[in-house]
């Protein structure tokens, strides 16, 4: 079992990439088959594979073969995990500087 | 932010930049040549810029809009005339939509040396007329919004996060509600209390404080290393306990111990530019990667994404 600190360094580096990126957000629309999340990016077949199999690794999508088709889904609460932590600092600053903001205009 | 020393020599048409920036030739050659890294820098600060197309090749033009920070919209074009891998870039810029010869404005040289791990960048700034200089002196502040983006791409490649607001207070005013007691009532959290705080506002002195939030206690310093009053603030700031001890981020105990926190405030008009820089420091090499996946994240783009997934999650499906 990997710990926290290894499944978030998973998931940053699985979302380091923009078609993993697309990936995803077509995902967060619902379920999909591998051709259906191919079909917007002008890569191959293999490359899109490959990239699905660094999601899998890092825990954020799972398939499961229905028939002959593969279908894929959003391993949400991976997902939760990562933004959780990447909200926590990329709003750090937005937040204090909104709060000095109003300080300063109820105190001028 | 250390390591800079901006020079400048004048004539009546030049103008020259100069500053060590704090990575090897070919990394800071690639945040020029890489289109999607040269818009997170370009500018000087509180401005981004917004490429339309950009041609990185001799002959090739570059078209984009600078947007400063009160949204003003500032259009440019520039034409590429001499491109040496890792070591020069001659470069045409004009105003308008389109290039065009004529209204080309300066002509700018920018070489790129190798000195050990570090590249000496120097930004050769020539106008067409020496009127021309004077104006983009002191109507636009050409030098310091040179040195400015010098400085941005300083941190952009060393991975510092770098943030703009423009805040509608006189300097004076945002510079004493950062450097006095003020502070404990906007710095923390929504809601956090602060029990305890004590100020030694002094190059040498600290800022040292607890934070109630949630039923949490969070104890932080602030180590004052340079104070311009009212233009410019550094304190390495660390989590911390209430004997001054050294402490880990609650959360993620790799984020980086020690930040050097830089806050630059500059007159716009009425109100104030804060510009500020965070950047590790003393940092393990577990702690700089925690940063930087952090940076990747802040920086990214993942906006589009983002929004849609949370609306998602937000189902709690």
């Amino acid at each position: 079992m990997v710990n926290y600190e290894g499944r978030l360094d998973l998931a940053f580096g699985a979302l380091s990439h923009p078609i993993r990126r697309g990936i995803l957000a077509r995902l967060s629309t619902g379920e999909a088959t591998i051709a259906e999340l191919a079909k917007p990016f002008k890569v191959s077949a293999p490359a899109i594979t490959k990239h699905m199999r660094i999601l899998e690794d890092a825990g954020l999508l799972s398939r499961k073969k229905l028939g002959r088709e593969h279908h894929c889904r959003l391993e949400k609460e991976r997902m939760k995990e990562a933004e959780a932590w990447i909200e926590r600092h990329a709003k750090f600053w937005n937040e204090r500087l909104d709060a000095l903001e109003k300080y300063l205009k109820e105190n001028p | 932010m250390t390591t800079a020393k901006p020079t400048q020599t004048a004539s009546d048409r030049e103008i020259v930049i100069t500053r060590l920036i704090d990575a090897p030739v070919a990394r800071v050659w690639r945040a020029w040549s890489d289109t999607s890294e040269i818009v997170k820098w370009w500018g000087p600060h509180g401005f981004s810029d917004e490429t339309t197309s950009r041609e990185f090749k001799e002959g090739g033009i570059w078209k984009h809009v600078m947007v400063g920070p009160d949204g003003a919209r500032y259009l440019n074009t520039a034409k590429y005339v001499e491109l040496v891998p890792e070591r020069k870039i001659v470069v045409k810029n004009g105003g308008g939509k389109e290039f065009d010869e004529k209204g080309v404005g300066f002509v700018s040289t920018i070489t790129f040396k190798s000195v050990g791990n570090k590249t000496e960048l120097t930004m050769h700034l020539v106008c067409v007329t020496a009127q021309m200089k004077k104006r983009a002196v002191e109507e636009f502040g050409a030098i310091e919004g040179g040195r400015q983006t010098l400085s941005r791409l300083n941190a952009h490649v060393t991975g510092q996060f770098v943030i703009f607001r423009l805040v509608d207070a006189p300097r004076e005013r945002v510079w004493r509600a950062w450097t006095t007691k003020e502070m404990a009532v906007w710095s923390g959290p929504k809601g956090a209390e602060t029990p305890y705080s004590e100020l030694d506002f002094r190059v040498g002195g600290s800022y040292h404080y607890a934070m109630k939030s949630g039923g949490v206690e969070m104890w932080g310093l602030a180590s004052y290393t340079e104070i311009v009053a009212p233009e410019k603030l550094v304190y390495i700031q660390q989590f911390s306990d209430k004997d001054r001890g050294l402490g880990v981020h609650p959360m993620a105990p790799t984020w980086p111990k020690k930040m050097l926190t830089t806050v630059l405030f500059q007159d716009f008009g009425p109100k104030t530019l804060i510009t500020l820089y965070w950047a590790p420091i003393e940092a393990s090499a577990a702690e700089l990667a925690t940063f930087a996946q952090g940076m990747e994240g802040m920086k990214g783009g993942w906006g589009g994404s983002f929004d849609r997934l949370d609306e998602y999650l937000k189902e709690g499906k």
